[in-house]
């Protein structure tokens, strides 16, 4: 019988990042998709300037992931063991390959509920190395589209090199298409997140509020 | 051109533009433009003129492999000549595929002189691709491919200059599939100085600009990553652009000819790839500076970028279609399927998930 307990899992700065992140990409979701198709009308308004906030608030928002994405890569070198970076690559460890298998058991109707866990499961940390990828891959190509305003400036001296792989209508597509995969991400993490909170009744849906998870403390994921 | 060696290369350029009715004064007024298009001081009119005008200037031939011609138009273009068209005239005398009057071996022999007598001194502007699949065979001037004449004329100038976006990045015929494998200048030649000029067409403007600076300081001017002029190439056409207080503002045309058209407002939502597009087209314009596309009411189509035929297509959609989805398939319909794909595919497994709980039994721990 495991020993059930509320351990402390989400420090206060992975909380914070979190929800950071989680208000940068709503907020460059909804005006990265107006910025790809303007759908207000502003024509019987000439003070609207509706294009020029929602760029603005588009690159205000783009410095808050970037900030996000660097704060999440410090907290996983100095953070505890379930914010560490070695969790993204649960492929790397014994514990994480046995828990894959067991996860993709249980997403795969072999086994009704996973071992418990306390941090991400192996394949959660697999969602969440891509989606950070993703959000690496947003905030560069990002900036770099950015830095076109001026490629005499310091912001292209630092981005412009992604020129080099990509021209820019595949850089556009491919920032414009992450967008659906942010939404997509959106809405299986909310289901799984629901589902272990189900299956596992480990608390993960309060955990990312109050830092809390129930577990089995000797728990090594 | 018609090239009459004893009036031609005898009158010097001052001479030879009087007799055009230019006057030295408007031969002045066009080098103080051409500084202006460089971002140069004024006072370096006088010495590009110098420069143009001196006896030791290096000759220049104009090589066209796999192309439409629409370089040498520009240069040639429908109104009266320019200054800045009678001193490329002047200048590329020695061969011009398209408009010179000799042929057959009598032009290859005035190309071959040439190159044998002014061997690493010439000045080389080359138009079209050049196809490399083949050993090349898909384009042959005189019994040769492009590929060979290139690796020898572009090889033994002191520069080239690729015009058009054909010669700078391959263009057009290096769209996909690319059957003759054509590729741009600078993907064949190297180890001699090369600098682009993409568009379709260049603008001539630009290609005076650089020869005048090229025989002014001996050097090409300063590029950017793609071997592009800044002077020309260095800001966005959108950042120029007349109609970008309408794009911030948020007025766009909708449909050809609706209202917002008729008032000139952004056609962002008609395509416009400004954006994108880095050139000098708002600034310096075309046909002696009447106009340029967005000015006459259509979008940029982002002719002067790498990649311009396959990424900046289709013409009348803001981002290109998703690569390997065959043709018509936006972005938008794959990532929509994909979101819809995602909240489907959940709601089946969660609905499958709890019965599967609900059957092995309540509660465990
Ligand atoms: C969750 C992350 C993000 C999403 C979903 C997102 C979404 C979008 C979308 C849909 C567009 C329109 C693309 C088009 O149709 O051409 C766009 C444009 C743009 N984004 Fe983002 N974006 C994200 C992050 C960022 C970041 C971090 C930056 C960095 C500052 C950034 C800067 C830009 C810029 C400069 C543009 C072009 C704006 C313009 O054309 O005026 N984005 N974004
Ligand atoms: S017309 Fe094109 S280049 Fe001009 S502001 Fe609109 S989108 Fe930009």
């Amino acid at each position: 019988m495991q020993k059930i307990k509320a351990i402390k899992v989400w420090e206060f700065p992975i909380r914070v990042i979190h929800w950071t992140n989680f208000v940068s990409v709503v907020g460059l979701s909804i005006t990265g998709a107006y910025i790809h198709f303007p759908f207000l009308s502003t024509a019987n308004n000439p003070d609207a300037f509706v294009m020029g906030y929602a760029r603005a608030i588009h690159l205000s928002l783009g410095w808050l992931l970037m900030l996000g994405v660097i704060g999440r890569v410090l907290w996983g070198v100095i953070g505890n063991r379930f914010a560490r970076l070695r969790n993204f690559l649960p492929f790397t460890y014994p514990e994480g390959r046995e828990n894959l298998v067991d996860v993709v058991k249980y997403y795969t109707f072999a086994s009704p509920r996973p071992k418990a866990t306390l941090g991400h499961n192996a394949m959660a940390s697999l969602a969440y190395l891509s989606i950070g990828l993703i959000m690496v891959f947003q905030v560069v190509s990002g900036f770099a589209l950015y830095s076109q305003a001026d490629p005499a400036g310091t912001a292209y001296s630092l981005f412009g090199w992604v020129f080099g792989f990509m021209n820019n209508g595949y850089l556009r597509l491919a920032h414009y298409f992450s967008m659906f995969i942010f939404a997509s991400f959106f809405i299986t993490h909310i289901y799984a997140m629901w589902m272990s909170d189900v299956a596992e009744r480990n608390g993960s849906g309060g955990s990312m509020f109050n830092g809390y998870k129930y577990g089995d403390p000797d728990s090594k994921i | 051109m018609s090239k009459d060696e004893s009036v031609w290369t005898e009158a010097s350029l001052e001479e030879y533009l009087e007799s055009r009715g230019v006057s030295r004064r408007g031969f002045l007024g066009f080098m103080t433009t051409v500084a202006a298009t460089l971002a140069l001081p004024v006072s370096f009119a006088e010495k590009a003129a110098a420069a143009v005008t001196a006896d030791n200037r290096p000759p220049v031939v104009w090589m066209e492999y796999q192309d439409c011609a629409g370089d040498s138009e520009s240069l040639l273009r429908a109104s009266r000549p320019s200054v800045g068209d009678l001193i490329l005239n002047y200048l590329s005398v020695d061969y011009h595929e398209t408009i010179m009057a000799a042929a057959g071996h009598q032009a290859e022999e005035a190309l071959e002189n040439t190159l044998t007598k002014y061997k690493g001194k010439y000045i080389a502007v080359v138009e079209g691709s050049i196809p490399v699949n083949k050993d090349g065979i898909y384009c042959m001037v005189g019994g040769r491919t492009a590929l060979s004449s290139a690796k020898e004329v572009c090889g033994n100038a002191a520069a080239v200059i690729a015009v058009g976006t054909c010669a700078a990045f391959g263009g057009i015929a290096a769209g996909e599939p690319n059957p003759t494998g054509a590729k741009g200048v600078m993907d064949v030649i190297k180890g001699v100085p090369i600098i682009n000029l993409p568009g379709c067409p260049m603008n001539v403007v630009n290609l005076t600009a650089t020869i005048v600076h090229f025989l002014t300081f001996g050097t090409l001017p300063p590029t950017d990553r793609y071997k592009r002029p800044l002077f020309a190439y260095g800001k966005r056409i959108h950042d120029n652009c007349e109609r970008r207080a309408h794009f911030d503002q948020g007025q766009y045309v909708e449909a050809w000819g609706d209202s917002g058209h008729r008032q000139g407002w952004c056609l962002y939502k008609m395509g416009c790839k400004g954006p994108s597009t880095f050139h000098n087209c708002p600034t310096v314009r075309w046909n002696d500076g009447i106009s340029w596309p967005v000015q006459a009411g259509h979008g940029c189509v982002g002719c002067s970028e790498p990649g311009f035929w396959d990424t900046m297509g289709p013409f009348y959609d803001r981002l290109p279609d998703v690569p390997g989805f065959g043709a018509d398939v936006t972005a938008t319909k794959v990532g929509l399927g994909l979101t819809a794909a995602a909240a489907v595919g959940v709601a089946v497994h969660g609905v499958a998930k709890t019965m599967q709980l609900k059957a092995s039994g309540g509660d465990k721990e």
